[in-house]
């Protein structure tokens, strides 16, 4: 796939990513290096447990993440939107694939082989340097969001030991006020959730909004421009 | 004055050339020229601690990440009634890093020296000349490398919870006897664990 084309790509995946400083024109020289791959509905992607051979950057569709309990059963960590960018984490430290990722709808993607993926990290060139920052933000949101949820977790937990102690009735009325955070989850799965947003698979950002938006320099360049000429 | 301006200037020279000889006995910058390391010395601050000196604070503003040239340093972290211990930081690691992405992240533990120390700080901006300094890739490359340890070490703490969380479920599902006591002992033991691995009030 030509840089040109994989430029909005780029640039998506910068913002959703939450780079600071990279170019979209240096993300897309080194994703072109990639090769394009494509599923149809309900295909497996790669499976839990499986090596890791290569990141996929999805580009277009919805991939499923499934990830099995401690009794086998599969259950859903998330539904991601292209672009996304998943199994970075086994690339990264070598480890396997730590869910299942299953089509939804016709996908397309670009495969990062371990080989241009050690390339890219080894470089002292833009393309390099933009798919470091990538990987970079992306394990620092990975860390944030779950110690955000922590958090979360450990407030709930203890607000829950606190109703407990009040009486039965009060206690229903401060469950109706306090658990929205929760939706409803057990304890169980919002700690296996966590451990899916530390695996790299679910990319919400919640609570991170103090992040500083720099996102594109290219962008902020034409901003600048437009804005000169008035 | 010329001559006072002067010596300021030889001075820093020595320290910058101090500086660069230990850190080109760090593993990650075995093969990096030494021109680009004297680049990234120039770009960065260096720092001298000494026994017991505070290097960083849990709760304080983040704005950079700290590597550790020489020396040793504690990691710690308040729980509810105490301090924790939570790790030793050895030359050539890199601590503090969520302060070169969040604008306004805070510091999770105290980091103090135990050992007569040298810290380097690295800034944000560092990393926008990665693309033509060796020594900036090879220290992003370290960072990333740190960071998925960091993620593995913290899943591996989770698992476990959420495992027993899991298990006590199921117990509870099979049994079908919504009991009050045993609610209140499997919130309580898995919000210990959580609070032994990660702190809280």
């Amino acid at each position: 796939m030509n840089e040109e084309s994989l430029r909005p790509v780029a640039r998506s995946l910068l913002r959703s990513y939450q780079v600071r400083i990279a170019r979209s024109r240096d993300l897309a020289e080194a994703l072109a290096r990639g090769t394009l791959s494509s599923w149809s509905d309900k295909d497996l992607i790669f499976n839990e447990g499986d090596p890791s051979k290569a990141v996929e950057v999805v580009l277009k569709g919805k991939v499923r993440v499934l990830k099995r309990d401690a009794s086998g059963n599969n259950k859903e960590l998330a539904v991601l939107n292209s672009p996304a960018m998943i199994g970075h984490m086994g690339m990264v430290d070598g480890s396997m694939r730590s869910a299942s990722c299953i089509a939804v709808g016709s996908v397309g993607c670009i495969s990062i082989d371990q080989e241009t993926f050690r390339e890219l990290l080894g470089e002292t060139s833009n393309p390099g340097a933009a798919f470091r920052h990538l990987i970079l933000s992306s394990l620092s949101m990975q860390l944030t969001t779950a110690n955000n949820k922590i958090r979360h977790l450990i407030d709930d937990m203890e607000s829950e030991k606190r109703r407990e102690k009040v009486s039965l009735e009060d206690a229903v009325a401060q469950t109706q006020q306090e658990s929205d955070d929760s939706d409803g989850e057990s304890s169980a799965i919002r700690l296996m959730k966590i451990a899916g947003v530390l695996d790299g698979w679910k990319m919400d950002s919640e609570g991170i909004d103090d992040i500083e938006f720099v996102v594109d320099e290219d962008m902020k360049r034409t901003r600048e421009a437009r804005k000169k000429r008035g | 004055m010329p001559m006072r301006g002067l010596g300021v200037l030889t001075t820093e020279r020595v320290r910058n050339t101090m500086v660069i000889r230990e850190l080109s006995k760090l593993h990650m910058f075995k093969k990096v020229p030494k021109s680009d390391l004297a680049r990234l010395t120039e770009l960065s601050t260096a720092s001298n601690y000494g026994i017991g000196d505070c290097i960083c604070r849990q709760g304080e503003q983040a704005t950079n990440a700290m590597l550790l040239v020489s020396g040793r340093l504690e990691v710690s972290i308040q729980t509810d009634s105490s301090v924790k211990h939570i790790g030793v930081i050895h030359p050539g690691e890199i601590f503090g890093e969520q302060g070169l992405f969040h604008s306004k992240g805070k510091r999770n533990a105290t980091v103090l020296a135990n050992r007569p120390s040298q810290c380097l700080t690295l800034t944000p901006d560092i990393m926008r000349l990665s693309h033509d300094n060796e020594a900036i890739g090879a220290l992003e490359r370290h960072l990333i490398a740190t960071m998925a340890r960091r993620i593995r070490s913290t899943n591996k703490a989770i698992q476990l919870v959420w495992k027993d969380a899991q298990q006590e479920e199921d117990r509870k599902n099979a049994k079908k006897v919504n009991d009050n006591s045993s609610q209140e002992e499997k919130s309580g033991s898995i919000l210990t664990k959580l609070r032994s691995l990660f702190g809280g009030k």
